[in-house]
């Protein structure tokens, strides 16, 4: 089921195919449709529409009517598996999953673990975000870097992985682009020669580094000024 | 090796080429770094480093690099890197100073070529 905007549903016109692993050398059709940000793709098995009495058309048609609403990925599971759902299980397997295309925001802000496996999801992130906002490919890298750092910095500063949080938070006005990540842990000063090479390497990606520690945490704030706009 | 990381190795008359793609990060960088010393013997005249293909290096990732070449040069073995100048990462390695202090080359022939007898 294809949602528009988060309002208007449709069925994507998929032809039947055999399932999954039950054939040697299956053959599946492609079926290619664009996405616009804000639009909804529900992925789901045959158990959740289909019933012994009645046909299927009813089922999908029951699925496409409950997914014409404005709501969340989340909210969009939850309200189709509660009505489609027979009362103490069906008679085969259910699986339903929404994709959503989110759009990109004016301000990003996200709390993350401070586990150094969320650094490759936070430079998505703000790769997207970046173009979103009209950085040039160079930018997109210089900034990237930079953000990457500060939160490898963040990450850092946790004493035990995995168990505290920091947040990232990407804005921009007319041209300037600012990041700040803050954490809660505390500020250690760079030692040796590698310590500082993180913070060092913002400072020549960026035009601006200001790094503000506390009692209760440490912020880290890029300024760059982008060229295209 | 790692989610968004890979490591291929070849090695030619001594010495161990190692092929890096994707992004090195702290998440990463310290498993792909014990990898590549675990491929070096005492009859391992050098390392090069391919870096022609990875996107992304950070801090952590050049840290490694330097902590390599140490433990290779206390050997008498020798460290080269490949990378582009048009790659994501050059801009990095320059950042950190670390574009001189490691010595880079442009394509493998060339850091093969400038390795000492």
């Amino acid at each position: 089921v294809l949602v528009r905007g988060g309002s208007e549903a449709s069925l994507l016109a998929v032809s039947a195919a055999p399932p999954l692993g039950t054939l040697a050398f299956p053959s599946f059709r492609e079926v290619e449709t664009t996405l616009a940000p804000g639009d909804t793709i529900l992925l789901y098995t045959d158990g959740l529409v289909e019933r012994r009495s009645e046909p299927l058309t009813r089922g999908l048609e029951r699925l496409r009517a409950l997914a014409a609403a404005q709501l969340s990925a989340d909210q969009l599971c939850q309200r189709v598996t509660e009505a489609l759902v027979p009362p103490g299980g069906g008679d085969d397997d259910i699986a339903v999953v929404a994709l959503r295309i989110v759009p990109v925001e004016r301000t990003l802000r996200v709390r993350l673990a401070a586990d150094p496996q969320v650094l490759s999801q936070v430079r998505r992130m703000l790769r997207r975000w970046l173009e979103a906002h009209g950085a040039l490919p160079d930018e997109v890298s210089a900034l990237t870097l930079a953000g990457g750092e500060a939160c490898a910095n963040a990450i850092e500063h946790a004493y035990a992985p995995g168990s505290a949080y920091f947040e990232l938070e990407a804005e921009h006005a007319d041209g300037l682009v600012t990041l700040t990540v803050r954490d809660n842990g505390r500020w250690r000063a760079p030692r040796g020669g590698h310590r500082g090479r993180g913070l060092k390497m913002i400072e020549a990606a960026v035009d601006e580094l200001g790094v503000t520690t506390s009692e209760t945490g440490t912020e880290v704030v890029v300024r760059h000024r982008l060229r295209s706009r | 090796m790692s989610a968004h990381a890979d490591l291929r190795f070849e090695t030619v008359d001594g010495v161990v080429i190692a092929h890096l793609r994707g992004e090195i990060d702290m998440s990463n960088a310290g498993e792909l770094g014990t990898a590549i010393t675990g491929r070096v013997g005492g009859d391992t005249q050098a390392v090069v480093l391919d870096l022609g293909a990875v996107e992304y290096l950070d801090s952590a990732g050049i840290r490694v690099v330097y902590d390599l070449r140490e433990r290779l040069n206390q050997r008498g073995q020798q460290l080269r890197l490949v990378v582009e100048p048009a790659s994501p990462i050059a801009a990095a390695l320059e950042y950190a100073g670390a574009a001189r202090a490691l010595g880079t080359a442009q394509t493998l022939q060339e850091a093969l070529a400038a390795l000492e007898d």
